[in-house]
């Protein structure tokens, strides 16, 4: 591709020479080295606000107000000025740049939350070919919550949670869908998942994968849920059997069953274990068998049982990645430590189609060698398939490999490495520098997955990566004068525009106190 | 409103990036297949060289070319895959001469990195499998069934993540790749696989090697007997295989292509990046082999790929340069080379920079292209229409005919030039000093007007009046025998040829005459119904001088009738419909078919195919070539028959790959033509134009003219100064000797006519040019040449420093007037308000020429300027509005405020678009190109309810080129007449990488609607080849978004309505409600923009 590294010089090389076939993007990719967002103002002049994201798209900037009422949506205009005579040729920045206006234009503010609610911070997914965007309000949780009407002990309780689903060109509300007393994980978006228009929402309270579809129109639209029943005709088929039962002790059978819920298997689960028992009956032959079932299936039955869903993903338009655990893992906050299981449901056939323990050295072989089928591209653009991945990129899978290497017990790091399956959707910014065939960064400072970091003074690298001695930035989220007070501990987010080189650091202390957001970009 | 935009091109792309050798078209022939990114081209090889077969476009940019041999094949087919991810196998239809789709496919999957090297495209030597490498990680495969014919693709996991190349090795019992990679490291190695297509998976293949050339970059399998594979390095070529490693040093040197010279793998040929052709020899003892041997066979065009033809003849393919036939001699010429370059095939690419320029002053418009690169770089100078070269001219009124004569029969030059006015006869001819001169041929009738003259056998002469018929010896000039008409009756069309005589009088009298030796037989007579308003005996039969039928057109009825000679029995009747007579009619024959073409009275000609044994006419066409009557005459070039059409648009009607043709000749008005092909202007034409007699030569007859002008290096900006007649350039120069400083930068100066360099400014080491304009400053009336340049230090991310120059042109030469230091590359130069504006890193920067305080000399001050880019590196104005084209912002519009005296945003497209290009089409609407192959057009939204709204641009228009475009200018190729009705659209020239130079032309709404309509039905008739969608090709396509095409049309797709079957046309017609006729002309309208 470019033989040179100064901008002019690939400049006239594009002009010149065809790129390799299907390489164009790449090569336009190339000029990231050249267009770095290397210039930092530090404590914008800025709303109070909490920044979520910028979409995909770049075209909009997600931020909620403070009392989590509103949602404001900003668009990303970059920071332009007019100069005359003499001031056009000294280098420094107007006033103006100072404040967080001059690079973002508000285009509304939507009031989201209403009687109780709150708006979700954590939670924000984006339909790009719609410009529509989904966003989750709720009352505050329930721990102690009553099992009430088929729900599992021990999941908290949320009175209401409304998912919204907005226009963002203009902030129309196109339509609500509420889940009355359940529970839905929001933080970082990990109970929903939206692939192309199909959006799953977990309950984990009544352990339910709802499928719905986003219709262009903006309607939200149930599809199936998944849980109870598979079929869509699953409900009406067993009332009218248990129509049959009641009517054959009218005619005299013996006992009748009770109308309670938990007589039954979920339907999910049934599959599951009619999936486990067949894998064990078809693997051993006759003689072992029996001796087989009993050690791996019977004795391990009521475990099977208990297990809940905790999380899903789409693996396409059909399959679903599902977690299953025990219940206390699903709600606390670090599940590592609770075994899980992963299965793969195809939701036309309703059949399961793989199933895992989260220790599977088969699972984490097909995840080191597949990962991007993990993650969801975007059915009409290709940037998102730019995102690197140990898959598909030789450094990251050699940073995996050394991790790898360096564990000490493999099925730990197996189990550490199941632990982000199923993917958490659009966690990750697609932005060209995190793309580790551009540069070469310290992946525990940044990274392109959406995380809170604790603060460092250290001012964080970004190397070339074909010319692995030049720093190509830095990023320096603290003050420039240094950190004031070491003792106050700072949690610090990055927020990557998805195309410009500019970026936003939100510092926050653990203390309430406001927020400093710098700005970096290409001046 | 320029919303409407209709793109056609006006010149294919020349750039070779593909070609294969093979027996495609028959078992027995063989074939040259070459692809020009969006175009095949198949060529047989015939003793007298490269016959073209075929050229059609591919609805994608080829990224594979493959000929391949399924078992049991006797000849070979060819695969080719898109860089949009869809592939096609084609095989030649020996009955139809076309191709036909054997297989065609999607291969893109969801998942997955577009793989950085490039797609590769490779089939098992064996026809096993079709493999491909699109995304990083991932290896498709797309297995062969038993029968040849494909089955389903699947994937398999490559873990190699940097592959540079891959290949499949011969002689494999298990298909085998061999795949070049890099390791985290930046270390290359080679490694090997076997494909199982039962498990659907590799097995580690049979061999590997590690640590190669760091330059590796290149894999040449060997074919049976020796196997094994070639790894072409930057310093090192290796051969290795299970059981052998051989490796040679090479001079430090790019390999850019490879061709096989021997079917055993013997000898390859390798051209380098700097156009040099080496021989690899694989020297072997039976089937081992013992070495490697390289020798300089000499330089070529920098080759995008080489194929051997046969029997030392090979393709040289460039991206660069010319493509090239070349021969290898078996003995060094006198400079040492072995290469002797046979043939050059034109390339235009890249076209980094062009201006449209009017040079002759004709209002015809021309292109100079900055063409080529590195050695290879040149100046073309494109086009349209024929010209013609004027040898010489004299003042004459109101002449009324002209044809030339031999003084004798079998003299190879004529003499005569006989010129025929209301009331008189003169006959010119060459003196003795080269001159026209007046003359007498004593028999001929000079009082009264001449309707017809002709060469006759026996050497005589015959000349038609309106009385009588003379005919006249040409060695004596006297008058040998007459024939008189009919008293009360006088001639009023005649025509004749060298035994024949054909005359009408009035009242649709037919008389049929016979020339003998001194004699002129009346032969025949016939009366017809109407008077006869033109006719024609034009020979195109077996013999020469005698043509068994004859063409009459008729006034009254509107027809054209065929009689048969001598009986004038009549044979066939066509009627021409309308009410405009027909006022020229001609058979003539090109390219073994005949045609009778008819001229009508307002501009109009008919053709017809002419069935010489029925007389029969069929396939009818019409075209417009003018508003005023036309007269038809044949004339030869290069032993080729053409037909000059003298009108008030002079056109050459041709016949390429057996279709007709229309070039336009760059001429104003002819009334009349004649070949005069006299020994002192061989192959003259003598034209009538008004008032004035000219002799003249006639281009090459093709529809654009190019011109070379080799630089032996490499133009990157250029700017045409009207008032001193200059050109002014910026180019670089490449020493391979030096390579501390491999580069040199120039401002040169250059003539507008002789295209010489009359001076040079060197720019200082580092400093490349980067723009350049001509332009002048308010209150003063000299003119410059600005250039803008960047120092350009390899170790920097971006030029921190730059200049602009200005230079006055005086005696020849460049004067440095004025120098201004800027922070950065200006990128872009345009003149504003009498100021200058530059565009330097991120901002836009205005100059005004402002005098020093000593008074005297004048100096660039900066006035006002606007920061808020990425990389303005494309900027356009109109009034007060500069639009901007980023790097990879897109367009945003800016305005300069005279009373704050600031440039401000107005507004901006905040999709994210990698610009290439920009123009302004009109006042709200402009033109963008992208840097994945796109145009598209934005709105300003002056009406917008909202600052928001206002504040951005509305995308309009979008298309998938698939061209990289570099630059965008307002003009035209063609001479726009103001009475017609395209003189009235306003078109935008574009050239691209592949050489394209291409027209937008910004239709009317209901022009537009019509022609989309005919698009969509043209989409349902035309079939892509290889089954490919032209709807999925022109839409939109990045890496953001997939979207249709809309607002923009396809001209190229349009116009080849042209060449579709009458029935086809007709299908098209009934489906659209518009007679073909019309559908026609309004297609020809269009083919005239460019």
């Amino acid at each position: 591709m470019f033989k040179t590294n100064n901008v002019t010089a690939r400049l006239f090389e594009r002009q010149i020479c065809t790129p390799a076939p299907g390489t164009s993007i790449h090569r336009a990719r190339r000029f990231y080295e050249n267009v770095v967002p290397s210039y930092t103002i530090y404590d914008v002049e800025c709303p109070d606000h909490s920044f979520r994201k910028f979409t995909d798209d770049g075209l909009y900037f997600v931020s909620f107000s403070r009392n989590h009422q509103d949602l404001v949506v900003y668009r990303p205009t970059w920071l332009t000025f007019s100069c005359k005579e003499e001031d056009c040729d000294t280098h420094d920045l107007p006033l103006k740049a100072r404040k967080f206006e001059s690079f973002f234009t508000q285009l509304y503010s939507v009031t989201l939350a209403s009687s109780g609610e709150l708006i979700c911070k954590d939670f924000f997914l984006y339909m790009e070919s719609n410009q529509f965007g989904l966003f989750a309000t709720s009352t505050a949780q329930i721990h102690d919550a009553p099992p009430t009407g088929g729900a599992i002990q021990g999941v908290p309780s949320v009175e209401k949670i409304t998912f919204h689903l907005l226009r963002l060109v203009d902030g129309a509300i196109l339509d609500e869908r509420v889940f009355h007393n359940d529970y839905v994980n929001l933080a970082h978006s990990i109970g929903a998942f939206l692939y192309d228009d199909l959006l799953a929402i977990v309950s984990l309270r009544y352990q339910r994968i709802h499928i719905l579809q986003i219709r262009d129109s903006g309607d939200l639209v149930d599809v199936r849920a998944i849980g109870e029943f598979c079929r869509e005709d699953d409900e009406l088929f067993l009332n009218s059997n248990s129509q049959v039962l009641v009517n054959h002790v009218g005619n005299g059978f013996h006992h009748s069953l009770p109308q309670s819920e938990t007589s039954f298997l979920s339907g999910i689960k049934q599959r599951l274990l009619s999936y486990i028992f067949r894998g064990i009956w078809n693997e051993a032959d006759q003689t072992m068998r029996v001796q087989c079932l009993k050690k791996k299936f019977y004795f391990h039955f009521q475990d099977y049982i208990d297990l809940i869903i905790w999380k899903v993903q789409f693996l396409d338009r059909h399959h679903l990645l599902i977690k299953f655990g025990s219940v206390d893992g699903g709600v606390s906050r670090n599940a590592d430590i609770h075994p899980s299981f992963f299965a793969v449901y195809n939701m036309e056939t309703t059949e399961i189609v793989a199933f895992y323990q989260n220790s599977a050295d088969e699972l984490y072989f097909l995840f080191e060698l597949f990962s991007d089928h993990f993650h969801v591209s975007s059915k009409s653009s290709l940037h998102m398939n730019f995102m690197s991945s140990h898959s598909n990129n030789i450094h990251a899978l050699e940073q995996l490999r050394c991790t790898k290497n360096k564990a000490t017990n493999f099925s730990q790091f197996v189990k550490k490495m199941m632990a982000s399956l199923p993917c958490s959707c659009q966690s990750q910014s697609p932005s060209p520098y995190f793309d580790q065939s551009l540069f070469r960064f310290d992946e525990k400072l940044i990274s392109a997955i959406d995380r809170h970091r604790q603060s460092t003074d250290h001012p964080i690298k970004f190397i070339s990566r074909r010319q692995p001695n030049i720093l190509k930035f830095k990023m320096k989220p603290g003050p420039e004068a240094g950190s004031t007070d070491g003792r106050t501990k700072k949690i610090c987010s990055f927020l990557f525009h998805p195309i410009l080189p500019l970026a936003l650091s939100v510092q926050q202390t653990l203390f309430l106190q406001a927020s400093v957001v710098n700005i970096h970009f290409r001046r | 409103m320029s919303v409407w935009n209709y793109v056609v091109t006006a010149h294919k792309p020349t750039n070779v990036t593909h070609s294969c050798v093979g027996n495609f078209t028959g078992p027995q022939e063989l074939n040259l297949i070459i692809a020009k990114c969006t175009r095949i081209e198949i060529h047989l090889l015939t003793p007298q060289g490269l016959q073209p077969m075929l050229d059609v476009p591919i609805y994608g940019r080829i990224a594979t070319l493959e000929l391949f041999r399924p078992h049991g094949e006797t000849q070979d087919l060819l695969f080719i895959a898109t860089e949009r991810y869809k592939f096609c196998v084609l095989q030649w239809d020996t009955e139809a001469s076309e191709v036909i789709t054997r297989a065609m496919g999607d291969v893109s999957d969801r998942i997955g990195r577009p793989t950085d090297n490039g797609q590769i495209g490779i089939i098992d030597p064996d026809c096993r499998l079709i493999g491909l490498h699109l995304y990083d990680g991932l290896f498709k495969v797309i297995p062969f069934d038993n029968k040849g014919q494909l089955k389903e693709a699947f994937n398999i996991r490559l873990e190699e993540l940097q592959v540079l190349d891959i290949k499949f090795l011969y002689g494999c019992p298990k298909p085998t790749i061999v795949v070049l990679y890099q390791d985290n490291k930046d270390a290359r190695h080679v490694k090997t696989y076997e494909v199982s297509l039962k498990d659907k998976d590799f097995i580690e293949g049979p061999w590997a090697q590690n640590n190669l050339d760091n330059g590796a970059s290149l894999l040449i399998p060997v074919p049976p007997p020796l196997c094994g594979v070639l790894i072409i390095g930057e310093e090192t070529i290796v051969y290795c295989s299970a059981s052998a490693f051989k490796a040679i040093p090479i001079r430090p040197s790019i390999t850019r292509a490879y061709g096989r010279v021997d079917a055993d793998g013997s000898r390859y040929l390798l051209g380098d990046h700097n156009g040099l052709l080496h021989l690899l020899v694989i020297t072997h003892e039976k089937e081992k082999v013992t070495g490697l041997k390289i020798e300089l066979l000499g330089e070529t065009s920098i080759a995008s790929t080489i194929s051997y033809l046969d029997n030392a003849f090979v393709f040289i393919g460039s991206s660069y340069g010319d493509s090239q036939l070349v021969k290898l001699n078996l003995q060094p010429d006198t400079k040492g080379s072995y290469v002797e370059v046979l043939e050059r095939y034109v390339n235009l690419g890249p076209i980094v920079d062009f201006c449209v320029v009017d040079l002759e002053r004709q209002g015809q418009g021309q292109v100079v292209t900055c063409s080529g690169a590195y050695k290879d770089g040149s100046l073309r100078i494109v086009r349209n229409g024929i010209g013609i070269n004027e040898q010489a001219s004299v003042e004459l009124q109101g002449i009324k005919g002209m044809w030339s004569l031999r003084s004798a029969t079998d003299d190879p030059y004529d003499t005569f030039l006989v010129v025929s006015f209301i009331s008189e006869t003169r006959v010119l001819a060459m003196n003795l000093e080269d001159e026209l001169e007046e003359t007498e041929i004593e028999g001929f009738n000079s009082q009264v007007q001449t309707l017809f003259c002709h060469d006759a056998v026996y050497n005589q002469l015959v000349q038609v009046t309106s009385n009588s018929v003379r005919l006249v010896s040409s060695t004596s000039r006297d008058l040998k025998n007459e024939w008189f008409a009919p008293v009360g009756y006088s001639v009023n069309v005649a025509t004749a040829n060298a035994t024949q005589v054909l005359l009408a009088t009035g009242g649709g009298h037919l008389v049929y005459l016979e020339i003998g030796d001194g004699v002129l037989n009346e032969v025949k007579y016939a009366k017809l119904d109407y008077d006869i308003s033109c006719l024609d005996i034009n020979p195109i039969g077996e013999n020469p001088n005698y043509s068994n039928i004859a063409a009459v057109g008729m006034w009254t009825d509107i027809s054209v009738r065929i009689y048969s000679l001598p009986d004038l029995n009549l044979i066939t009747k066509e009627q021409l419909g309308g009410e405009i007579i027909p006022r020229s009619v001609l058979m003539c024959s090109f390219e073994g078919i005949s045609y009778l073409l008819c001229a009508l009275g307002d501009g109009h000609l008919l053709n017809f195919v002419l069935s010489m044994s029925t007389g029969e006419l069929t396939d009818r066409k019409k075209v417009s070539l003018g508003t005023q009557p036309i007269t038809l005459r044949t004339f030869s070039s290069k032993d080729t028959t053409h037909v000059f059409a003298a009108s008030d648009r002079p056109t050459v009607i041709y016949s390429s790959n057996k279709k007709l043709l229309y070039s336009n000749v760059n001429l104003k008005e002819v009334s009349h033509m004649c070949p005069f092909n006299v020994a002192a202007f061989p192959d003259s034409l003598a034209i009538a134009k008004e008032g004035e007699l000219t002799i003249g030569t006639i281009d090459e007859i093709q529809k654009l003219h190019i011109r070379s002008i080799p630089l032996g290096e490499h133009a990157r900006r250029i700017s045409h100064q009207e008032q001193t007649r200059t050109f002014a350039l910026c180019s670089v120069k490449y020493t391979q000797s030096n390579a501390d400083d491999p580069e040199m930068h120039f401002v040169r100066l250059l003539d507008d006519q002789t295209f010489e360099f009359i001076s040079t400014y060197p720019l200082d080491q580092f400093e490349y040019g980067c723009s350049i304009l001509s332009c002048s400053f308010s209150d003063d009336s000299n003119v410059y040449y600005c250039i803008g340049t960047a120092y350009v230090m390899p170790e920097e991310n971006e030029p921190t420093k730059g200049r602009i120059l200005v230079f006055i042109v005086e005696d020849g030469k460049l004067q440095l007037i004025a120098e201004k230091e800027t922070k950065g590359a200006v990128y872009s130069l345009n003149a504003f308000n009498g100021k200058l504006l530059a565009a330097i890193n991120q901002k836009i920067q205005l100059y005004k020429w402002a005098s020093r305080e000593d008074g005297g000399s004048r100096e660039l001050q900066t006035e006002c300027g606007h920061h808020g880019h990425i990389l303005a590196l494309y900027v356009q104005t109109r009034g007060d509005f500069i639009v901007v084209g980023d790097l990879m912002k897109s367009i945003s519009l800016l305005i300069f405020k005279h009373e704050e005296g600031a440039i401000e945003e107005r507004a901006r497209d905040y999709n994210a678009n990698w610009m290439s290009a920009v123009e302004i089409l009109d006042d709200d609407i402009y033109l963008g190109a992208e840097n994945n192959f796109n145009l598209f057009t934005v709105r300003k939204n002056s009406e917008g309810a909202t600052d928001e709204e206002r504040s951005r641009l509305e995308v309009v228009g979008e298309y998938h080129l698939g061209e990289f475009v570099n630059r965008f200018r307002h003009g035209s190729l063609v001479m726009r007449l103001p009475d017609s009705d395209v003189g009235q659209i306003p078109t935008v020239i574009f050239g691209t990488v592949n050489g394209v130079i291409g027209v937008i032309a910004s239709l009317p709404h209901d022009q537009y609607l019509f022609l989309e309509k005919l698009q969509t039905n043209l989409r349902k008739v035309i079939k892509g080849v290889g089954g490919l969608s032209h709807e999925q090709w022109r839409s939109f396509y990045n890496e953001k978004k997939t979207v249709d095409a809309k607002n923009f049309l396809d001209g190229d797709l349009i116009e080849s309505f042209l060449d579709l079957s009458r029935n086809r046309m007709e299908e098209i017609s009934k489906a659209m409600s518009v007679p073909v006729e019309e559908l026609m002309k309004r297609v020809e309208e269009l083919t005239r923009l460019h």
